[in-house]
């Protein structure tokens, strides 16, 4: 095909064309600019491989089809351009896009347009920007301006911003300074102030405004503690209902809502921490006494206080960095739950985030002894952590079986060839095992095959052998789902195993199953395929 | 695919292990569909780490995600 229409077009081109096949003119008039084609020589060599590839690609043998697939690289494009139009014509937000892109560049443009203005008159941009660029061209200047400097200080900053050489001096002056020192200051004492000060007076101020109101907030289940005096506060708030007596002077609706505050407040996992709380009194004693001596009736708030202290002791004290996030949570619902009572009590929300904080420092405190729990727990993981770092090693030195046989531990070459073929089946980027992943693969490897032992022993035993069979490791990949409709076990062997295992595996002749039988015919052809 | 010179597994190790465990002995055979199902363990338990260590964003396999994964593999290997 391809050598002899060149030939019979090399010779008359016109003529052979379109006797050949009405297609190939179709082809060459429809698909290709035909003049200057047939005029020069080349078109030959175009025609013939192009029928070679029609025929090739699709052995469709009508003609309209070859018609169809002839112009595919100008149709692709024609459909492409075509598609291409619809797009922009369906998509509708082109305009607004461009409007809206033109609004979102506004900065930008803006910030070019100046650039644009500036670029030409301002040589002062080397200069900001960093001293190994303007080091070329203003060093020549520096010596005068320094000298301007030197006679006027009082102008520096101007004369930085204009001009090159000086902005690290200026970004110095700060520490340099003294009344720059102080504006740092300044915050620095505002920070530490609140921390004491601030604080004090969202104490004492809600309980006052709970008296009055009295029951409107969390904050009111503190006043409610009142007639009781104890500095536990939160813990007697169940004792409401039953003991407070003294409470019944407010109405039955305080009482409703003390009781959804008590569900709250129970949501918010106070009822896990009230055990805690008889020991805190002590401690806060200990801590700040002056703080429970000044309003013996505001107790909760300052139970409250003095949880906070304690817990920021606690906290210095090192509680561990892992423990504190766990309290997070709390912390979190009882700030949810401080919040509401802010917010009712009328207490300024300014303070929000002290107040967050000091309910991260409240639960913490008020679960000091949960922390010093959870640390014992945490240490007593971090030990089994340990022990179970420190048991593979012993195992894998000398492994003493549950029937008390040594075995020897899989070679890790071995596990990690195997590993690794796996991995490249896997098709994960980096094929590499590590020391720590094969130490892994090697415990678990381990581990199955102590599971796949004992699992091997229990079909043996049962069906009454001494011996574990090739059955009894079918019917645990049969369990294992390995072995099922869709594989069974040859096939699984081919995919996985050398030729040689394959060989094995057919070869032993005694397989009185039937199953077997059946799946080795099928298998046998499979494997005649693959031999040859 | 055949290692040449290579033995494709031990299969001295293999049976005393399996025999350790199991305390029973072993037919000839059985041990070569033994380690194609360690194979088959050992593909399911990289293909799960492989997943799990790309979804925690590592390259290689890490064995962190192995050990995550050792246990859901292993109890799917349970016969």
């Amino acid at each position: 095909m391809a050598t002899t229409p060149t030939a019979n077009n090399g010779s008359r081109p016109t003529d052979r064309t379109p006797s050949r096949t009405p297609a190939n003119r179709l082809l060459a008039t429809s698909a290709e600019p035909p003049s200057s084609r047939r005029v020069i020589h080349t078109p030959l060599d175009r025609t013939a491989p192009r029928d070679l590839l029609n025929s090739l690609r699709r052995g469709t043998p009508g003609s309209a089809r070859r018609l169809n697939n002839a112009p595919t690289p100008h149709a692709k494009a024609a459909r492409r351009a075509l598609n291409d139009r619809r797009t922009a014509m369906f998509t509708p937000g082109k305009k607004r896009r461009q409007s809206l892109m033109g609004q979102r560049e506004d900065a930008m443009q803006l910030l070019k347009n100046l650039g644009r203005a500036l670029a030409p008159k301002s040589q002062a941009i080397s200069s900001s920007s960093s001293s190994g660029s303007s080091a070329s061209s203003p060093a020549t200047r520096r010596p005068s301006i320094r000298s301007r400097m030197s006679a006027t200080i009082d102008y520096d900053d101007e004369f930085d911003d204009d001009d090159a050489p000086i902005p690290r001096p200026r970004l110095s002056l700060p520490i340099d300074n003294d009344d720059d020192d102080e504006d740092l200051q300044r915050p620095e004492l505002s920070q530490l102030d609140p921390d004491q000060t601030v604080e004090l007076p969202r104490r004492f101020l809600p309980p006052q405004r709970d008296s009055e109101l009295p029951r409107v907030s969390l904050g009111s289940l503190h006043g409610g503690d009142f007639p009781n005096h104890d500095p536990t506060g939160e813990v007697d708030m169940p004792s409401e209902f039953s003991e407070g007596a003294p409470d019944r002077d407010r109405t039955n609706l305080s009482f409703d809502r003390g009781t959804a505050e008590g569900d709250l407040t129970r949501r918010s996992s106070f009822d896990l921490q009230m055990p805690d709380f008889p020991d805190f009194p002590d401690e806060g004693e200990d801590d700040a006494p002056p703080l429970q001596f000044d309003s013996p009736e505001r107790s909760p708030s300052q139970a409250r206080s003095l949880l906070e202290i304690t817990g920021r002791d606690v906290m210095d004290a090192g509680v561990e960095p892992e423990a504190a996030p766990a309290f997070d949570d709390f912390g979190s619902d009882r700030g949810e739950i401080e919040d509401f009572s802010s917010s009712d009590e009328g207490v300024p929300g300014a303070d929000d985030g002290i107040d967050d904080r000091g309910a991260s420092f409240d639960v913490i405190d008020n679960t000091v002894g949960d922390i010093a729990d959870i640390t014992a727990i945490s240490a007593v993981a971090a030990d089994s952590e340990r022990t179970e770092k420190t048991k593979p090693p012993l195992k894998k030195r000398k492994r003493i079986s549950r029937h008390g046989i040594e075995y020897p531990s899989l070679p890790s070459t071995f596990v990690k060839r195997v590993a690794q073929n796996a991995l490249q089946n896997s098709g994960l980027s980096n094929a590499r095992i590590s020391a720590d992943t094969l130490a892994a693969l090697e415990q678990a490897s381990d581990w199955f095959f102590e599971q796949l032992g004992d699992d091997l022993e229990a079909y043996a035993s049962h069906a009454k052998r001494k011996t574990i069979e090739e059955s009894d490791v079918v019917t645990l990949m049969r369990r294992q789902r390995q072995v099922g409709s869709s594989s069974t076990v040859f096939s699984l062997a081919q995919k996985h195993l050398p030729r040689e295992l394959l060989q094995e595996l057919r070869m032993p002749p005694p397989q009185p199953v039937k199953r077997r039988q059946s799946k080795r015919a099928r298998d046998e052809d499979g494997n005649g395929e693959e031999a040859t | 695919m055949a290692l040449v010179g290579k033995k494709p597994y031990p299969k001295a190790t293999v049976k005393k292990i399996i025999k350790a465990h199991s305390n029973l002995n072993i037919k000839k055979n059985a041990d070569v569909t033994v380690y194609l199902d360690y194979v088959l363990f050992m593909e399911s338990l990289v293909r799960e780490a492989a997943i799990h260590s790309k979804q925690s964003g590592e390259r290689a396999l890490a064995a962190r995600s192995v050990k995550k994964v050792t246990r859901d593999t292993l109890s799917k290997f349970k016969g």
